[in-house]
């Protein structure tokens, strides 16, 4: 404590020392953020007689000239036309988690349009699986009109489009080995029964009708194979594949190994 | 297990005895298990109604109570949609849309649900709504069957359904078949002389004979799994069966459907005997059995 004293006496005649507020001031931190610092012995403070942290000038200009010395690692500069394939593909690789990253970078992959109408203004990143799995395939940018569509399940999802410029295609990119992801949260939409026989496209009414009916056998059995949807309604199970393909490609169906999973409720 | 089975327990006397015959369940139940189950009886009467379908009129169907003519109804909805399914070209598919006239109140109501039957919107206004149905022969290749079970059961104004039905009618493309009691069906059409008019194919079931009620049985009970039927339901059991039901099928399932619960419990076939203790009539109603 004396060495630290006598140290900040002889500090204080050859340089000079900021107060926390001053340094915060000139750093553009938070006093917390010095004290942080300190703590894991990253910037020297003095602390004169009345025990309170001094910053000398020299801290101070270090801070200043090298800011990667002390504070956390800096997003990377976004280019604009080098280099992009290379930053997605650094941001998809290695930042997944920081969500404000990951959405400038789909954004700027998407030539920040929106890939429903083409719309420039208020654009907001989609989750197309409606997890918050940060997959650039699972990605897209849209406006907050489509934004607000698709979250009504309203609008099929789009797949985003090319980019205008040839050169910059969207990177392949590379799984991190290990990734905890959480477990997905899947959206259940509500709708009536005559607006997802339109989503199925069907080929006349005979199958709209017949789709109607394996619908209604889908909801009752929730979780199903193939087999049992065909065996319940009495129709082959061709025409029970198409359905179930017809209903996964629009989302109101996942299937796993074998299995089918609806998702979504019939509005009343 | 459940409270149910804790406190009241199963019946376990049933259960083996039906699995000793190679049935999993009551056999004489009386929905309509699958169209496979479904006995053949009145053939001409049954092609004409096909024939309606095709042609797009109207007709009635009409017949005691228990005669089967909801299950008539259901075999043709059944058949048509199947027939759909082999048939690719959409000017030959009919699409059958079955109504229980019963549940409805309004001509608003069953318009309605004739929408719903196609799986269309039915929320928009009556007269888009039958805007549709006036423009079907322009728009769609298809023809509807509309079929309209206990339509004079129906709390709705028959003058009201009627004339709805009479405007349905004049649509090319669109054939109606209703159904219901022989002398409720006929005051119905009374108060709608337009639409009785109409009406091109009047068929009337009449009670099973013989040959058609064992049939009627034994597919019941093939469908079911049981592989020996001659030796569950024995010759005087369905003797006594017929003679309970006078050919009625409904009777005749509620009669068998007794009788294999008691045989259960006797652990005997399905004769006359069984039969008759299974379904005790007062002695009043057997004395008098020939007024019913």
């Amino acid at each position: 404590m004396l060495d630290i004293v006598r140290k900040g006496e002889v500090m204080e005649q050859k340089e000079k020392l900021y107060k926390m507020k001053e340094a915060c001031k000139i750093l553009g931190v938070h006093p917390n953020t010095i004290r942080l610092w300190d703590k894991q012995g990253k910037i020297k403070v003095v602390r004169p007689q009345g025990g309170q942290r001094r910053i000398p000038e020299s801290e101070i200009n270090r801070l200043i000239r090298g800011p990667s010395a002390v504070s956390p690692p800096q997003p990377p500069i976004i280019p604009k036309d080098e280099g992009l394939p290379s930053f997605l593909n650094y941001v998809f690789s290695h930042q997944r988690d920081d969500w404000e990253l990951v959405r400038k970078a789909v954004i700027i992959r998407d030539n920040y349009t929106c890939q429903e109408c083409g719309g420039k203004d208020l654009l907001e990143v989609h989750h197309k699986d409606g997890t918050s799995r940060n997959d650039p395939d699972n990605l897209v940018t849209l406006c907050q009109k489509c934004y607000n569509l698709v979250h009504k399940r309203t609008l099929k999802v789009p797949t985003p489009r090319p980019s205008t410029k040839p050169e910059a295609p969207t990177p392949k990119l590379e799984k991190p080995a290990i990734k905890i992801q959480p477990p997905p949260v899947l959206e259940v939409a509500e709708l009536p029964r005559h607006k997802i026989l339109d989503d199925l496209k069907p080929t006349g009414l005979a199958q709209r009708t017949l789709f109607g009916e394996l619908l209604s056998a889908a909801t009752v059995l929730k979780n199903f194979k193939l087999g049992d949807l065909a065996a319940r309604v009495h129709c082959p199970e061709a025409i029970a594949k198409t359905f179930c393909e017809r209903m996964s490609s629009c989302g109101y169906l996942v299937s796993k190994n074998g299995d089918f999973e609806i998702h979504v409720r019939l509005a009343r | 297990m459940t409270t149910f089975e804790k406190k009241i327990g199963r019946d376990r006397l049933f259960e083996s005895y039906i699995w000793s015959w190679g049935l999993q369940e009551d056999p004489f139940k009386l929905e309509l298990p699958s169209t496979e189950a479904f006995a053949p009886f009145q053939p001409r009467d049954l092609r004409k109604l096909k024939r309606l379908f095709t042609e797009g009129k109207v007709g009635v169907l009409t017949g005691g109570l228990g005669t089967g003519k909801t299950t008539v109804c259901e075999f043709l909805v059944a058949s048509l949609k199947e027939e759909n399914l082999n048939e690719s070209d959409p000017s030959k598919q009919i699409i059958p849309i079955f109504i229980h006239g019963a549940a409805y109140k309004s001509a608003d109501e069953l318009l309605r649900a004739i929408i719903l039957g196609l799986e269309m919107d039915a929320s928009k206004n009556r007269e888009s709504l039958f805007e549709f149905l006036r423009r079907w022969p322009q728009e769609h290749q298809e023809r509807l069957a509309i079929i309209i079970d206990d339509l004079p059961e129906s709390g709705a104004d028959a003058l009201e359904v009627g004339e709805f039905l009479r405007v349905l009618a004049d649509i090319p493309n669109i054939s109606i078949l209703i159904n219901g009691e022989f002398k409720k069906m006929q005051r119905f059409l009374a108060k709608v002389p337009a639409l009785a008019d109409r009406i091109q194919t009047k068929i009337r079931l009449k009670p099973m004979t013989k040959k058609n009620l064992k049939e009627l049985l034994e597919l019941r009970l093939k469908n079911a799994g049981c592989i020996c039927y001659n030796d569950l339901l024995t010759p005087n059991g369905f003797k006594s069966l017929y003679k309970l039901s006078k050919g009625v099928p409904r009777l005749a399932l509620k009669a068998a459907s007794n009788a294999i619960h008691y045989a259960a419990e006797t652990d005997s076939p399905i004769d006359a005997r069984v039969v008759k203790r299974a379904n005790k009539r007062s002695i009043l109603k057997r004395i008098f059995s020939f007024l019913t």
